[in-house]
C-alpha cells in the first residue's frame, strides 16, 4: 500500500513538473512560431530626434547583435556613457561600446518578445512628436521593422524596457 | 580803386580763398533746412562740417533715424485706430512685462547684456536608471517648476487671448490645466529612468502628461534657466497643432506658414510633427527664455515671426 501510495506522488510530481515545462516551452514556440521558427539574431531600435533647428534632445540608436557568440554586442549611438554637458561625472565608466554582460541566449528571447509585440500591435498615431523605430533581423535575413510613437504601451514600451534592460548590462 | 584792381595777378587771389571758405561756411549754417536736435546738446557748426566731409554715412544714418520715427508714429495711428473700434491689440507681446525683445531672438550679433548670445543646442543629463528612486525634494522642485511653467503659458494665453477664437482658447486652457507631472518608471517608459528627456504623452484614457527621470531633474541643478525652458517647452506640446485638432481645430497655421514649416500630411494617421516642435519650441521660449538663441529662430526674418507671433492670426482674419 506504501509503495502504490509513493508511485502515485512521484507520477504526479512529474507530471505536474512536466505540463509546467510544456507550457512555457508552448509560449516559446508560440513566439518562434511568429517568426517563422527562426530567432531574431539583431535589432536597431531608434529614438528619433526633431530637427536640430529646435535644439531639442539627439537622437538614440541602440544596436543588438546576438549571433553564435556567448554575449550579445549592445552599441549605443551617442555614447550613452559619455555625459553631455558634465563629463567629469562619469569619468569612471565604461564607454558604451565595451562588452556587455548580455548572453545572446537572453537578448534572442527579448527580440522574440518584441517582434510578436510589433506584429500585435495595431495602434495608431497622429502627429507625433516622439517616433520611435524598430528594425529586427532574423538570421536568414528576413526584416521586421515598425514605426511608431513613443507611448507606455504597445510595441514602444516592449522596446523600451528592452533598452532599459540593455543599458543596465552595460553598467 | 580801377588802378587797384589792374595791379592785381594771380597770387592776389590766393588771399580770397579763406574768404569764400568763410562765407560758404556761413551759408550752410544759416541756411541748414533741418534743424538741429536739441537731444544731449546742439550740434555745433564745425561738427556738421567734420560730418560732411570725414563721415559721409552721417546723413544715411539721420534719414534712418527719420524713418524709425515715422514708423512708430504709423504703429500708434493703426492702435488708435483698433481702439476706437472696440479691439485692443498687443501689438508684440514679447515687448511688454520685461518678456524677451526680439533683438535677444535674432542674428549672431545679438546681445544681452553687453555679452553675444550662444546658439542653443541639444542637452541631456544620463538618468540613474528604474531602480534609483528619486529624491523627494529633487521631485518637489521639478513640481514647483512644473506648476510655474503652467502658469507661465496660462498668463501667456491669457495676454494674447483675442488671437484666439473662443472655441481655441477653451481648448487650450483645459489641455493645459489636464497635463499631469509623472515620474519616468519600469511600469511606464523603463528607458526614460536613463534619459535626460521630459516627454509629453496621452495616455489610453484620454489623459495628458508630461514624464521626466532622473536625468533630466539633474538640469536643474546644472543649468536651471534651461531646464526651465525644456520643460515649459513639454508642457507647451499640449498645444501642438495635432493636438488641437482633436477639438479646436489648428490656430497657429498663420505663425506656421510665416516660419515656414509646412507638414504635408499634418495631423494624417501615422504622421509626424514638425510644427508641434515648432510651436512649443517659441512658446516655450517666450515664457522661459533658454539664455541662448534657438537655432530655428536665428535668422531676422523668423525672430520676426516669432514676435509677430500673437498678431498673425488677426491678420489672417482681416
Amino acid at each position: 500500500m506504501k509503495r502504490i501510495l509513493g508511485l502515485v506522488i512521484l507520477s504526479a510530481v512529474f507530471g505536474v513538473s512536466g505540463c509546467m515545462s510544456m507550457q512555457n516551452q508552448g509560449a516559446i514556440s508560440a513566439l518562434e512560431d511568429l517568426a517563422g521558427g527562426r530567432p531574431y539574431v539583431e535589432a536597431y531600435v531608434e529614438y528619433r530626434a526633431p530637427s536640430e533647428h529646435w535644439a531639442a534632445a539627439s537622437a538614440l540608436m541602440v544596436h543588438v547583435v546576438a549571433k553564435d557568440e556567448a554575449l550579445a554586442e549592445v552599441t549605443f549611438t551617442p555614447d550613452w556613457f559619455t555625459p553631455m554637458v558634465a563629463p567629469a561625472e562619469f569619468s569612471n565608466r565604461s564607454p558604451a561600446s565595451a562588452g556587455s554582460k548580455l548572453s545572446s541566449e537572453v537578448a534572442r528571447d527579448g527580440l522574440i518578445r518584441l517582434a510578436a509585440a510589433m506584429q500585435e500591435d495595431d495602434a495608431s498615431f497622429k502627429g507625433c512628436l516622439y517616433p520611435v523605430r524598430a528594425r529586427l533581423i532574423r538570421d536568414d535575413g528576413a526584416i521586421l521593422e515598425k514605426n511608431g510613437c513613443r507611448s507606455d504601451h504597445g510595441w514602444t514600451k516592449t522596446a523600451s524596457a528592452l533598452v532599459s534592460d540593455w543599458v543596465q548590462t552595460k553598467r | 580803386m580801377m588802378r587797384r584792381m589792374r595791379d592785381l595777378n594771380g597770387s592776389h587771389l590766393l588771399f580770397a580763398i579763406p574768404v569764400l571758405v568763410v562765407l560758404a561756411g556761413g551759408y550752410f549754417l544759416l541756411s541748414d533746412p533741418e534743424p538741429q536736435r536739441k537731444k544731449g546738446g546742439e550740434k555745433s557748426f564745425w561738427a556738421s562740417v567734420a560730418e560732411v566731409f570725414w563721415d559721409p554715412g552721417a546723413q544715411e544714418k539721420k534719414n534712418r533715424v527719420k524713418y524709425r520715427a515715422d514708423s512708430s508714429e504709423q504703429t500708434g495711428s493703426d492702435t488708435a485706430l483698433l481702439e476706437g473700434s472696440g479691439e485692443k491689440r498687443a501689438i508684440s507681446g514679447l515687448n511688454e512685462d520685461g518678456n524677451r525683445s526680439p533683438a535677444a531672438w535674432s542674428g549672431e550679433n545679438a546681445t544681452s547684456g553687453g555679452k553675444a548670445r550662444t546658439i542653443c543646442s541639444s542637452v541631456e543629463l544620463p538618468g540613474d536608471g528604474p531602480s534609483e528612486a528619486i529624491a523627494d525634494k529633487d521631485w518637489e522642485k521639478a513640481e514647483q517648476e512644473f506648476a510655474e511653467a503652467k502658469k507661465g503659458l496660462q498668463a501667456w494665453l491669457d495676454k494674447n487671448r483675442i488671437a484666439f477664437s473662443i472655441e481655441a482658447y477653451t481648448a487650450m486652457q483645459k489641455r493645459l490645466e489636464g497635463v499631469k507631472l509623472q515620474k519616468a518608471s519600469a511600469e511606464n517608459e523603463p528607458d526614460l529612468t536613463w534619459r535626460g528627456i521630459a516627454t509629453y504623452g496621452t495616455a489610453g484614457d484620454g489623459t495628458s502628461y508630461v514624464r521626466a527621470g532622473s536625468g533630466f531633474l539633474k538640469l536643474f541643478s546644472s543649468q536651471p534657466s534651461r531646464a526651465k525652458f525644456e520643460l515649459a517647452r513639454v508642457v507647451a506640446q499640449s498645444w501642438a497643432p495635432c493636438e488641437l485638432a482633436k477639438g479646436a481645430g489648428n490656430p497657429w497655421q498663420p505663425w506656421l506658414t510665416c516660419l515656414n514649416v509646412k507638414e504635408g500630411n499634418a495631423c494624417e494617421t501615422g504622421s509626424y510633427s514638425e510644427a508641434g516642435w515648432a510651436v512649443s519650441t517659441a512658446l516655450a521660449a517666450q515664457v522661459a527664455p533658454p539664455g541662448c538663441t534657438i537655432p530655428a529662430f536665428r535668422a531676422a526674418e523668423q525672430a520676426q515671426c516669432v514676435e509677430k507671433m500673437p498678431t498673425l492670426w488677426k491678420e489672417a482674419s482681416l
